[in-house]
Order: C-alpha cells, then structure tokens, then sequence
C-alpha cells in the first residue's frame, strides 16, 4: 500500500502459520521509519519467514535499487514464553535495528559494506553490536549481555574482544572501515571462512 | 504433606511460564521445520543462529535441573523404607545437593550467556517421569534414562564451549557432568539391588527406561550422526555402569526415534 513514506510491504500477509497481524507489523514499520529519518520515498519490504521458530533469530538489511529489503524470521517477533504469539517489544527493537542497519548503507559510513548475504560471521556481529547499542539508546529493551555473548562467540572470549564490544555499543557512528579493524583487532578476521552461506535459512533450501 | 505430586502442582513463582505439550506436538511449523535445511545440527559457531540455539538450550536445561531436584527429593518422601531403603533416599538426598547446585550453576551461566529465568516457557516432562509410583521404575525413568540424557546434553555443551573457547561454559559443564555420572551410577546399582529377586520387575523397569529413552530422543534431538545435535556419549555412560549393549541399545532407539519422526514428516508431506 502506498502512502506518504513510500510503500511499505509485509509478508506474507495473511499470516497462517502464528498468530501475526501483518497490519500491526506495517504499523509498527511505518512508526519507526518515520522515526528514524527514512527519506519518505523509500519503500520497504519486510518478510517474515513465519516458518521458523524460537531460537532461530536471523534478520537481514539490504538496500536494493534504493528501497529497504528486510527480511527475518518469525522468531525474531515471537513471544519467548508463548509459543507462536507475537511480541511487539520485540519487534519495535528488531524492526529498529533492521532499519538502523539500512540507513547505515544509504548514508551512515557502511555505503560500501557488502550485502547480508556476503558479510563475514564476525563482521555481521560487530555491526549488530553497533546496531543494537544504538537500539538501546533509543530506549528499547535490549539485553546487553545476550549481545556480548554473540559478540564473544565470534570475536573471542577475552579482554580485547569485551573491550571492542564496549566501543562499538557506546559510540553513536562508526563506518564499515571501522568493523573491518574491530575484526582484525579481536583476530576473528583470521578465523576459517565459514562453510555455510549467511543467507542459508533466507535461501529457504528444503532437504 | 501428601505424597505423590503430580507435575500439575509444582511450585513456581511468576517468572516462570509453563509450556503445553500439545502446543509443541501441533504446532503447524513443525513440518515445515522438519523440511527444512537449517544448516548443521550440532553446535559449533557456524551454526545459523549458534547463540539463541544454546541460550535455549541452556534454559531448557536450568529448568531441568529444577525438576531433577524435585524428582530426587519426591523419591526421599514417597516412599516408606520397605520400598525404597533408607541407603537409597540418602543416595537421592546427596542427588538434591548436587542438583540444587547444579540449578545455581546453570542461573550463572544463563546470565553468562544473556538470558533470564523465564524467558523460555518450561516443559515439565521431565518431572512427569519422576512420577512413578514404583521406586524401580523411577530410578530408571530419571537416573538412568534422564540423567543419562544429561550426561549427552553436558557433554555436547562441554564440546561447544572447547570450540568456542569459552572458558566458563567448558569448566562449569565439565563439574556438572562428574555429577550425573554419578546419579546414572547410582540409578544402575539401586536398579540392580531392588530387582536381584524379581527379574520380571527388572524387565518392566528397563522397559519403561527404553520407552523414557526413546521419548527423550526427541526425533533426532539425541543421536551419534552429525544430524543430531546432543551426541550419545559412550565414555561417560561406561562410566556410569552402562554395559557397552546398553550403549548400543540407546543409540538404536535414538536412530529409531529419528526414523520414526522422519516417516511421519513423510507422511504428513504426502497428505498436505
């Protein structure tokens, strides 16, 4: 449906599988666009994969042909104690971080960050750590230790990597530049490439 | 105080949230779930998802730890000394030691890996098999199958914190899994000792830990493939008193529970 912040589109609609209102969801999109300063033409496209459950979490950012391409699992809305049942804190700070992501590609210094699809596991979780510090001071629930534990999982367990994720949570801009030398200071650019694509649960493969 | 609780009356406060079997049982995502390629079942970073998947998993386990202590603390109280000796409900009261410590264990390492008490609801089928109102049948449902279920879990989360090379995960699992050892021992000697005159009561005891076994299996969940995500771990179940058959047995009952779950997502498919 077109309107003043461009078009905004959430899939699938109807949900079938969990309790979902694709029109909350494009409420809710449209509320926190607004709020972050998406230019008003943009259009956005959210996809929800409502195949997927708790825990899978994965969301995805990409600008293509200048519209906002966001896509995650369901579980990224889900209500952790309620299975199937949507969760709108959840979603303002999933949907926040989404957008925050693909604002930074516009115009905030990640401009040349490859796609989704092609980020390295370490890179990825370092501008998650930026993103979602960044949700945090927006005033959002966001469980800072869950994120230093992905944080940790990817760039190590030690004093370094701790205080790596203190800086990029605390500042309010950075550039991809900056993500490339976060994983080169903590060595999880020196980690063997992953052997499984970033995109595999978007990719939707069936067995 | 009565005897006998029923999973229906435990006591939780209100951070606690209980799930419905049949939520999960008829939940319309599983076949979709079950087709689709979701990348490595067993734990490593690669993993999409790697950190919700074990925060998960870590709360599934803090709450069975819970439960554990209450099963090994109904089993002091529910019976009279005629049918569970007095050695035995010591044996369990030691169990609730280390249970309880091992639900402090597992609060620290929730909060070492971001998670609360409560943010995942809690199954309380574990609870369910420490209902047995024949203190054989208990022992086998819980220390043997259960907490032979736990040595797996452990050990596989031992694993991910080497590979992970997080410290606190690895060293915390490490003494938890000494202690199921332990309980899994003690479940196989009291079996033996209650039963050396009645191998009929034996029989029926290994046969509701083989039905225990093959639930907890949980279609895939627990296996010796790179498909399953908690592997079977023969060492430690050695350790335990298992004969290397009975090692053989569950890993059976784990591929059959697996191909069970398989032919039935078949069968689903082919009717939708």
């Amino acid at each position: 449906m077109a309107n003043a912040r461009g078009a905004i589109t959430v899939k699938p609609d109807p949900f079938h599988l969990i309790m979902f209102d694709a029109g909350v969801i494009r409420d809710l999109v449209e509320e926190i666009a607004g709020s972050l300063g998406v230019p008003t033409a943009t259009n956005i496209q959210l996809t929800v994969d409502e195949e997927i459950p708790m825990p899978i979490v994965a969301t995805m950012a990409d600008v293509v042909d200048g519209g906002y391409d966001l896509w995650c699992t369901g579980a990224c809305f889900e209500a952790r104690n309620k299975s199937r049942a949507f969760s709108e804190a959840h979603a303002r700070a999933e949907i926040t971080g989404m957008i925050l992501r693909a604002n930074d590609r516009v115009s905030g210094g990640f401009e040349n960050a490859p796609a989704d699809s092609e980020l390295l596991p370490g890179e990825r979780i370092a501008w998650d750590c930026y993103t979602m510090g960044r949700v945090a001071s927006l005033g959002h629930k966001v469980h800072i230790q869950k994120r230093l534990y992905d944080f940790r999982l990817q760039h190590g367990f030690t004093d370094a990597a701790d205080a790596a994720f203190d800086r990029l949570w605390n500042t309010s801009a950075t550039a991809f530049e900056a993500i490339s030398e976060v994983c080169v200071e903590t060595g999880a650019a020196s980690r063997p490439k992953p052997k499984l694509r970033a995109d595999l649960i978007r990719a939707g493969k069936r067995k | 105080m009565k005897r006998h609780l029923p999973e229906t009356e435990l006591a939780r406060d209100e951070r606690f949230r209980r799930n419905k079997v049949e939520d999960q049982i008829f939940d319309p995502r599983n076949l979709a779930m079950a087709t689709r390629d979701l990348g490595p079942a067993q734990m490593s970073v690669d993993r999409p998802s790697v950190s919700e998947r074990s925060r998960s998993l870590m709360h599934g386990i803090f709450v069975g730890e819970i439960q554990a202590l209450e099963g090994a603390g109904r089993t002091c109280f529910d019976f009279d000394d005629a049918d569970a000796p007095f050695a035995l409900k010591l044996d369990m009261a030691r169990q609730c030691w280390d249970e309880s410590r091992h639900v402090e264990i597992s609060c620290k390492l929730a909060d070492h890996m971001g998670t609360d008490i409560g943010e995942y609801g809690e199954s309380t089928f574990l609870y369910a098999a420490a209902c047995n109102t024949d203190p054989v049948m208990r022992l086998c449902g819980v220390n043997r199958a259960l907490e032979g279920l736990a040595i797996d879990v452990f050990s596989s989360m031992k694993a991910f914190g080497e590979t992970t090379e997080d410290p606190i995960l690895t060293f915390c699992e490490d003494w938890m899994l000494a202690d199921e050892v332990t309980h899994v021992k003690m479940g196989s000697d009291w079996m033996r000792r209650l039963t050396e005159n009645d191998l009929d009561r034996r029989e029926r005891a290994l046969e509701f830990q083989r039905t225990v076994d093959k639930v907890f299996s949980l279609g895939g969940f627990r296996g010796e493939s790179e498909e399953n995500p908690i592997q079977i771990t023969r060492k430690f179940r050695e350790l335990a008193g298992f004969s290397q058959a009975e090692c053989d047995e569950i890993a059976a009952l784990a591929q059959q529970a697996m191909d069970d779950a398989r032919s039935m997502v078949a069968a689903a498919a082919a009717a939708s």
